[in-house]
């Protein structure tokens, strides 16, 4: 990275927001994916997920 | 990339995958060929699904050409669609290792096998099934590897009255045989005290049992360790341990 994170305070406080807590549901969703298809998440599905979010692939 | 890497493993045990991020389109399509990545990677362009689940990172300024980026982290949800474990770290550059998430939160070790370990003052254990998904008829091997800790001992049989063997048994579950345990030879060890001698496991010991499959849906194959621990100076009480193994079952093609 060029530069750091404008993110001001302590860069190892884990006070920050983690969005669904444990045993909590996550929202389905549904995005366009690398291929040109579009990806859904339903929880009615009843699949096993492993879901990760990225800063960006670009920097 | 690790996660390309286990891909195989995810697959197998009929984990779904994808990545999300707020870049484009092609510039995922870019580095998803750059890196041979065929996994999902999402674009979330206007950052709705990151908000939806609340993890804008809010410490950047909306006129910033970073505005929008989540905070990384990862979740690890059930069939149910609830979360069981998360993963979320403030600096950047530190993420939980795949191999560490697949065997501590889906009990899979990297190259596809199902594991448990449990820890306490007495012994680390390691439960193991050779496959984390099987076929009907399918014979796996559960495998529990037992490390005593703290100078203490568990023992083996013969033993005289009054004293607890080491035992590995499991739930009845219908359809699945849970084969006879292979105990190996126990160490002598001199009770002077009492004028006894005892057959114990010190340090290292290897339970193993078969698994017979005869079902046509998943199940999960609980196995419970019975054991006393004893020291050279004196023995604990009783204690148990219990281990869960998730099974997917996968048709007979």
């Amino acid at each position: 990275m060029a530069e750091k994170l404008p993110n001001g305070g302590d860069p190892t406080s884990e006070d920050f927001s983690k969005g669904p807590f444990l045993g909590e549901r996550i929202p389905d969703f549904s995005l366009p994916d690398q291929h040109g298809g579009q990806f859904q998440y339903r929880a009615a599905d009843r699949k096993k997920s492993l879901i990760l979010f990225h800063r960006s692939a670009a920097w | 990339m690790e996660l390309q890497e286990n891909l195989n493993t995810f697959q197998s045990n009929n984990v779904q995958i994808c990545a999300i991020s707020y870049d484009p389109v092609e510039v995922l399509q870019t580095f998803s060929e750059k890196h041979g990545i065929t996994y999902p990677l999402l674009s979330d362009t206007r950052s709705d699904i990151i908000r939806k689940f609340g993890i804008l990172n809010t410490l950047v300024p909306e006129d910033h050409a970073w505005y929008g980026v989540p905070f990384p982290g990862t979740y690890i949800v059930d069939e149910n669609g609830k979360v069981t474990d998360t993963s979320f770290y403030a600096n950047h550059g530190v993420r939980d290792s795949i191999p560490r998430m697949l065997s501590e939160h889906l009990h899979i070790s990297p190259d596809g096998r199902v594991v448990q370990k449990l820890e306490n003052d007495t012994l680390t254990a390691t439960a193991e099934l050779s496959a984390g998904s099987v076929r009907r008829g399918q014979i796996q091997t559960f495998t529990l590897e037992i490390e005593t800790r703290n100078g203490r001992h568990l023992h083996a049989k013969p033993l005289p009255e009054g004293y607890l063997p080491t035992e590995l048994s499991s739930d009845l579950i219908e359809d699945v045989a849970f084969g006879e345990v292979e105990y190996p030879p126990g160490q002598p060890f001199r009770l002077e005290a009492l004028g006894e001698t005892l057959h114990i496991y010190k340090e290292h010991l290897t339970l193993k049992a078969s698994v017979k499959n005869l079902r046509r849906e998943p199940f999960t194959l609980v196995a419970h360790l019975h054991y006393q621990a004893c020291d050279d100076r004196e023995c604990h009480l009783p204690d148990h341990l219990r281990f869960e193994i998730p099974v997917s079952y996968l048709e007979n093609a």
